[in-house]
């Protein structure tokens, strides 16, 4: 009998402390802390439409002073009113080295292009527009490859002599298959874009001669190891109007 | 007068101290273990969503970035889930007609978001910011693993303050470049201990006191 008693003893303080322990632990397993009565990114309620019209703060500036382009009128007749520098619209033309003045009006940008501005444009290039379009953006993006609707190639004539302001308007308002792209390119991102779908076209007519020897170099090297792996070079000059 | 206690009482006594000590560690051990077991965390534990949504074939297969859909990662605290838009851009072609995308079409004609079932949910008294995180040279994986192999969505990490702290008692680790930060496969250089240095550097990345500052996280 004692023996059982001194049992039963250990056993009582064992479960006084375990239930002490709950207590203290359990204790903590209110959940307002982790749920606090305010609005979260995702939580239901949180998210409200814009009203119509409204544009970021800071972002006025960057909308084109253009009116909205009606893309039938910007097909080939629209040619700029000044020839860009940045972009040779001429095939053949000797390109400059590097755009010199940023062009302005329909046909220009509403900073200087600076390589960082370039860098960023290529940064967002491939995230928003590399998807369909393509690297060399030639339209031969991954998900133009899956079989949504080809996007014209960048270098085809009617594209390569589209001013800047049409470029500005397919991004903010779609064309045809391609949807707008205002929620996920800021003005100023799309502009920085343009730039360098104009870096693009240039990429594809550039003249052999302007190249510095190093670079010049490189791409003999580059063009060499293509042809060693027997695969055709991309030239991204598909034409389909 | 007989004896009230048998001999193996004394035994018993002291043997009943050495247990109920490891019993008592026993149980804090197990419940502080178990709080980081999948159990609780629900770690690795692939969460089921009103659209079968495949992280693995849009970021893996199709090579999408991350920040395709989730546009504010770079900006704000939230990494922006996308909205129903964002998926017709493509899927008002492609795919156009499937049954499984019904909920997705019929969220862009109603207008009424998709209810998503959220992964990564931190408690509401840790401010993450994503913005702070990968500016300063956290990528994504690092945190959320890789995503380009997971059909529907799971968490890596157990997201509780010791796995925050890991990092933030010593980031060099884990440090990578800008052009580096969407990348899935990454992994750390060879020479990382000195190029996380440089990182840490360049980022400006703040000392471990204040990283580890209670109100840098809780305020």
């Amino acid at each position: 009998m004692s023996k059982s008693k001194s049992m039963s003893r250990v056993g009582k303080a064992l479960l006084a402390a375990l239930t002490t322990g709950l207590v203290v632990i359990g204790g903590g397993c209110r959940q307002d802390m982790h749920d606090n009565p305010r609005y979260e990114a995702y939580e239901e309620g949180s998210h409200r439409e814009l009203p119509e019209g409204t544009v970021a703060r800071g972002s006025l500036a960057m909308n084109p002073a253009a009116p909205k382009l009606d893309s039938a009128k910007v097909q080939p007749a629209a040619t700029p009113a000044a020839p860009t520098p940045a972009a040779p619209a001429v095939p053949g033309a000797t390109p400059a080295v590097a755009p010199p003045a940023t062009p302005t009006g329909e046909d220009g940008f509403p900073f200087k292009i600076t390589k960082q501005i370039l860098d960023r444009g290529q940064n967002r290039f491939n995230i928003s527009c590399l998807p369909c379009h393509g690297a060399l953006g030639d339209g031969n993006g991954m998900i133009a490859l899956r079989g949504i609707r080809k996007p014209p190639s960048y270098h085809d004539e009617r594209l390569r002599k589209a001013p800047t302001s049409y470029y500005y308007d397919v991004i903010t308002n779609g064309f045809g298959a391609m949807s707008n792209y205002a929620d996920q390119l800021t003005p100023e991102d799309r502009w920085k874009v343009i730039a360098y779908i104009r870096v693009l076209q240039m990429s594809q007519r550039a003249e052999g001669a302007v190249l510095t020897d190093e670079d010049r170099k490189r791409l003999d090297e580059a063009e060499k190891k293509a042809s060693e792996h027997g695969g055709g070079h991309q030239e991204g000059m598909s034409n389909h109007e | 007068m007989p004896q009230l206690f048998p001999r193996s009482a004394n035994t018993l006594a002291r043997l009943s101290i050495v247990l109920g000590a490891v019993i008592a560690g026993g149980v804090l051990l197990f419940i502080l273990n178990f709080n980081r077991t999948p159990y609780v965390t629900q770690a690795f534990i692939a969460r089921e969503q009103p659209v079968q949504f495949s992280h693995k074939h849009h970021v893996g297969d199709d090579g999408i970035d991350c920040r395709y859909c989730h546009t504010t990662v770079e900006q704000t605290a939230s990494a922006g889930l996308p909205a129903t838009k964002t998926c017709m851009n493509c899927h008002s072609q492609l795919f156009a007609n499937v049954p499984y995308l019904e909920i997705v079409r019929e969220s862009w004609r109603s207008g009424k978001p998709i209810k998503w079932t959220r992964v990564h949910d931190l408690p509401d008294f840790a401010y993450f910011n994503h913005s702070i995180h990968v500016n300063k040279g956290v990528g994504c994986s690092t945190c959320h693993g890789r995503v380009d192999l997971m059909p529907l969505m799971w968490n890596t990490q157990s997201l509780q303050m010791e796995w925050c702290l890991s990092c933030h008692r010593n980031p060099e680790p884990i440090l990578r470049e800008q052009s580096d930060i969407t990348k899935m496969d990454w992994e750390a250089p060879a020479d990382q201990a000195v190029r996380g240095r440089e990182l840490a550097k360049k980022y400006n990345i703040q000392s471990t006191q204040v990283l580890t500052s209670c109100s840098t996280c809780h305020r």
